[in-house]
């Protein structure tokens, strides 16, 4: 892997020069927490962030988005897309892999949905190595590091950072600051830097990996575990709000006070949630907690794996952090082994 | 990433003319719709569109018509819904949306040369409707050998597409055996009781004849149970299963049983494949 030099005026010079042709996104203070967030300074940058509130999948697949714009009195409508070119400054090795997984959701099956692909095809990625935090179970799920899937990928080293290249458009900008090629003692200190923390993630599972998990949960369909999981789940849904790999969405049409000019929308929404795999006819096909957990949980560990080629699951461990009840993969995932 | 450089988007639907507009029963109407540009729809039997209405919303609707029948299609439409609802009471003329067809259909070209059994509950006819018109058209009669359609409903207040049903009725290269689930009408002498019940009236070779399932979702269980004492083959069950499907391509994730899309791999499944989805019927 081809590599350089930075230090932290270097990235700032970086950071500066990409505001003039991106809209700049990186991990900012919010109240007690972070959130990735559009920088106005370089200085917002909160480069020792431990995880954010939400998910950098909120610039890629945003909240409430325009699919469609119509006039209904002409039978009109046209697409809409935002094309604006993003920059995700700082994110973690999972978040990186959330987005592959995005990736290929909104590419697979010869359908590419453009609405996603344009803006994610003019944005950067530039990522930063992360200190594990209490939450977080990355290595279970191999995704501890990225080797691909950004542009640069900034990992700390003796004062300064090693700029790792993944593509052609990231190497461009780095050469473009002037900086050095990396000598061979950074790689090492990178490697080091990823050795301990490694060592430093607790939270794993116990008797599988990220290749034999979906193995374990297709044994466990009939887990007594579902039932009393359900006991605790509240439904409400917000694993699926946090979670970085969770792009499940609703469309619903708004209309504007005259009643004809209105936009097809699509709203993020949740397989936890009551209604999710509800029909008209009023058949829900999974009415109960225990089912939709089930289903959340071999969506993220087994279902998506052979298309996919790893578990959708990254382990950021918003999910457990969000929950009302604390319901935890780990434990979930230990559970059903034991 | 794959970079595909086409600038379209999944989720902009072609305008259809409805043309054609016939209430059945108090809940259902049937539809015919054309495109301006007399285009096909180029569809499958078993086949669905997602119909659309500019400010109300879009829903998922399951072709009725054969791809025999060109320069239209058809579609039957419960009302139970935003959508539905508001289709209900448009007018001969008006413009809806349609995105399609999804699905993967029935694989028809397999079933050449079998006898062919149609068991049909309720709405479950409208999908049907689409490989039996097929089955029986004067171009394609020929590829297969008899043909049993079973049918029920309700009540006798409750057919959909009666005048065809007494034409499958008339034709004498058809066994049409129908049920009612409660007799709530003097006038009615046929069967009495859930579709089931025709099973073990019907006089098919098993060792020929494939069996297609579209109903309510209760009905496939019991179904494949009566079809299996009658030492129906497993590989020769097929089955349209119906699921909530939001986007058609494999996006939303709403639809998805197991580790399949039902918009994507299904909605016809046979039942080895069934078997395989815990969560399927």
């Amino acid at each position: 892997m081809q590599g350089y030099f930075l230090t932290l005026d270097d990235i700032k010079k970086l950071v500066e020069d990409l505001k003039k042709s991106y809209k700049v996104v990186a991990p900012v203070k919010k109240e007690t927490r972070y959130d990735f967030a559009e920088i106005e300074k370089f200085e917002d940058i909160q480069f020792g962030y431990d995880t954010t509130i939400l998910p950098p999948k909120k610039f890629l697949t945003p909240p409430l988005e325009t699919l469609l714009k119509f006039k209904r009195s002409k039978n009109e409508a046209e697409p809409v897309f935002d094309n604006t070119p993003i920059a995700l400054f700082g994110l973690h090795p999972c978040d990186i892999k959330a987005i592959k997984h995005l990736d290929q959701a909104f590419s697979e099956n010869n359908n590419y949905d453009r609405h996603y692909l344009n803006k994610r095809e003019k944005s950067l990625i530039i990522g930063l190595e992360c200190q594990p935090y209490d939450y977080c179970f990355c290595s279970s799920v191999g995704s501890t590091s990225a080797k691909d899937g950004f542009d640069i990928m900034l990992v700390p080293v003796d004062n300064g950072y090693l700029a790792e290249i993944g593509t052609e458009k990231g190497e461009g900008i780095v050469r473009k600051l002037g900086a050095k090629k990396a000598e061979d003692s950074a790689f090492k200190k990178a490697e080091g830097f990823r050795k301990e923390k490694e060592k430093k993630i607790v939270r794993k599972f116990h008797k599988v990996d990220a290749t034999t998990v979906k193995d374990l949960l297709q044994k466990s369909w009939d887990h007594k575990h579902w039932k009393e999981l359900e006991e605790r789940c509240l439904a409400c849904g917000s694993c699926n709000l946090v979670c970085p790999t969770c792009f499940c969405f609703d469309v619903q049409d708004e209309v504007d006070l005259t009643l004809d000019n209105g936009e097809r929308k699509r709203i993020w929404d949740g397989c936890m949630l009551v209604d999710f795999a509800k029909v008209g006819s009023g058949e829900n096909f999974r009415e109960h907690r225990s089912q939709r957990i089930r289903h959340r949980m071999n969506r993220k560990l087994n279902y998506l794996h052979d298309r996919f080629s790893s578990p959708t699951c990254v382990g950021c461990g918003r999910c457990v952090r969000a929950c009302t009840v604390k319901i935890d993969p780990v434990e979930i995932v230990n559970e059903l082994s034991k | 990433m794959v970079v595909n450089p086409m600038e379209k988007s999944l989720y902009l639907p072609k305008l259809a003319k409805m043309t054609k507009k016939e209430r059945f029963t108090e809940k259902e109407m049937f539809f015919e719709f054309r495109f301006d540009d007399n285009s096909n729809l180029n569809h499958r039997p078993g086949q669905f569109v997602e119909l659309s209405i500019y400010g109300i919303g879009e829903a998922p609707i399951s072709i009725s018509s054969s791809p025999t029948q060109q320069g239209y299609f058809e579609l039957c439409v419960r009302s139970v819904g935003r959508v539905t609802n508001y289709l209900h009471n448009m007018d001969v003329g008006s413009y809806v949306g349609i995105r399609g067809p999804f699905g993967n259909g029935f694989p028809f070209e397999k079933f050449k040369g079998h006898d062919m059994l149609f068991i049909c509950g309720g709405l479950g006819v409208a999908p049907l409707r689409s490989l039996i018109n097929y089955t029986l058209d004067r171009t394609k009669r020929g590829d297969f050998g008899k043909v049993y359609i079973l049918y029920g409903c309700k009540n006798n207040q409750e057919w959909l597409y009666q005048k065809e049903v007494e034409e499958w009725q008339r034709r004498a290269d058809v066994e049409t055996y129908l049920t009612v689930d409660k007799c709530t009408d003097s006038n009615w002498k046929g069967n009495v009781g859930v579709i089931t019940t025709l099973i073990p009236k019907t006089n098919f070779d098993v060792n020929k004849t494939i069996a297609v399932i579209c109903g309510p979702p209760i009905m496939y269980k019991f179904v494949v149970l009566e079809l299996k004492n009658r030492n129906f083959k497993e590989e020769n069950i097929y089955m349209s299963l119906e699921r909530k499907m939001k986007c058609g391509v494999g996006k939303c994730g709403h639809c998805q049983i197991n580790n399949v899309y039902v918009c994507q791999s299904g909605p016809v499944f046979d039942l080895p494949t069934v078997r395989k989805l815990q969560e399927a019927i």
